[in-house]
């Protein structure tokens, strides 16, 4: 049998912005350019569909900073509530090899003048249990990027003798 | 509205008395997958066992709501496992979105099926209890459709 690992995980972030604004930005082509593909940092080789609907779908092909492999990402939106939740299935490839399909589920939530988004994934997950980890915290990074995006950071690569370190900051 | 979703995850394993390639082929082969799948108020419309293939399925008790199952296949591997991301719907209203992983292994008496769905049950329309109870009911069909044959062939 090949070796599938089932995981749910759930995390909560509250955002200095309204529901409106922050389902904005969370789907539309442009600003998922920025805060979902971090163009610029990244390599985008490719990303199609994304248009917000049911049915709909997104796909793209990505390579991390400095390496080569190529990881894809086919989304397909399976429950629209504009500005309240979002609901989608994704299957992700490395280097021609499925490792994950999930279910994801992202609630909007209202919270005084901001919002609470709540995303849930319940992903089945091939071969190696160690994604699992991986996951969340990639998932956590890109909760990050998202509240950048919607203050208006930018995100910023600062080499250092050994490494890069990878940041967020406000253009003057 | 208030939206709400409730998560939760089911899992059911069975095991069948055939090949790993048989128990296949009843999943992957869109005349075998109705024979077990539907039953008189409930038709296959559409399948297509690849990759972004859809499978489209519904139907409706006398004077009840028109039930519609929207799949679309997320990832295959022959023989051994396939997941299937999904919706029901209720009169067009969404109740749910899941996604199922089908595990299929050799097993001393024949092979094991791990079925497990990882759902999203939306705005207190459906709930995970009537979900395994419905799923149960299907994999039973096909226990018998596998049994049947089975006799037929001795």
């Amino acid at each position: 049998m090949t070796a599938v690992t089932h995981a749910t995980f759930c995390l909560e972030r509250v955002y200095d912005a309204a529901p409106a604004r922050v389902f904005h930005a969370f789907t539309d082509k442009e600003a998922r350019s920025r805060w979902f593909f971090q163009v610029g940092a990244w390599t985008l080789h490719r990303h199609s569909g994304g248009a917000l609907g049911v049915g709909e779908a997104e796909s793209s092909a990505f390579s991390p900073p400095g390496a080569d492999v190529v990881i894809t990402n086919d989304s397909l939106y399976m429950d629209v509530i504009e500005n309240q939740r979002l609901v989608f299935a994704y299957q992700m490839t490395v280097a021609g090899k499925p490792i994950s399909a999930s279910l994801a589920t992202v609630e909007f939530r209202p919270q005084g003048a901001g919002t609470r988004i709540i995303f849930t994934e319940q992903g089945a997950y091939f071969d190696d249990p160690g994604q699992v980890a991986g996951r969340e915290e990639g998932t956590r990074e890109l909760l990050e990027a998202l509240a950048a995006e919607l203050e208006g950071r930018v995100r910023v690569r600062i080499p250092q003798a050994d490494r890069t370190i990878e940041s967020y900051e406000t253009p003057a | 509205m208030i939206r709400s979703v409730t998560h939760a995850t089911l899992h059911i394993d069975r095991v069948f008395d055939c090949t790993p390639a048989r128990l296949w082929r009843a999943f992957s082969d869109p005349a075998q997958k109705a024979a077990w799948a539907c039953h008189e108020t409930w038709t296959m419309k559409e399948m297509t066992f690849a990759v972004g293939g859809r499978e489209i399925s519904g139907g409706s008790d006398p004077g009840g709501p028109y039930w519609a199952f929207d799949g679309t296949y997320l990832d295959i591997v022959p023989e051994q496992r396939f997941v299937v991301a999904y919706t029901m719907r209720r009169d067009g209203v969404p109740v749910s979105a899941s996604i199922i992983t089908w595990l299929v292994a050799p097993h001393a008496r024949g092979c094991v099926l791990r079925f497990t769905d990882q759902g999203a049950y939306l705005d207190g329309h459906a709930d995970p209890v009537e979900r395994e109870a419905g799923s149960g009911v299907g994999l039973d069909n096909l226990e018998q459709l596998l049994r049947a044959e089975r006799d037929a062939a001795a």
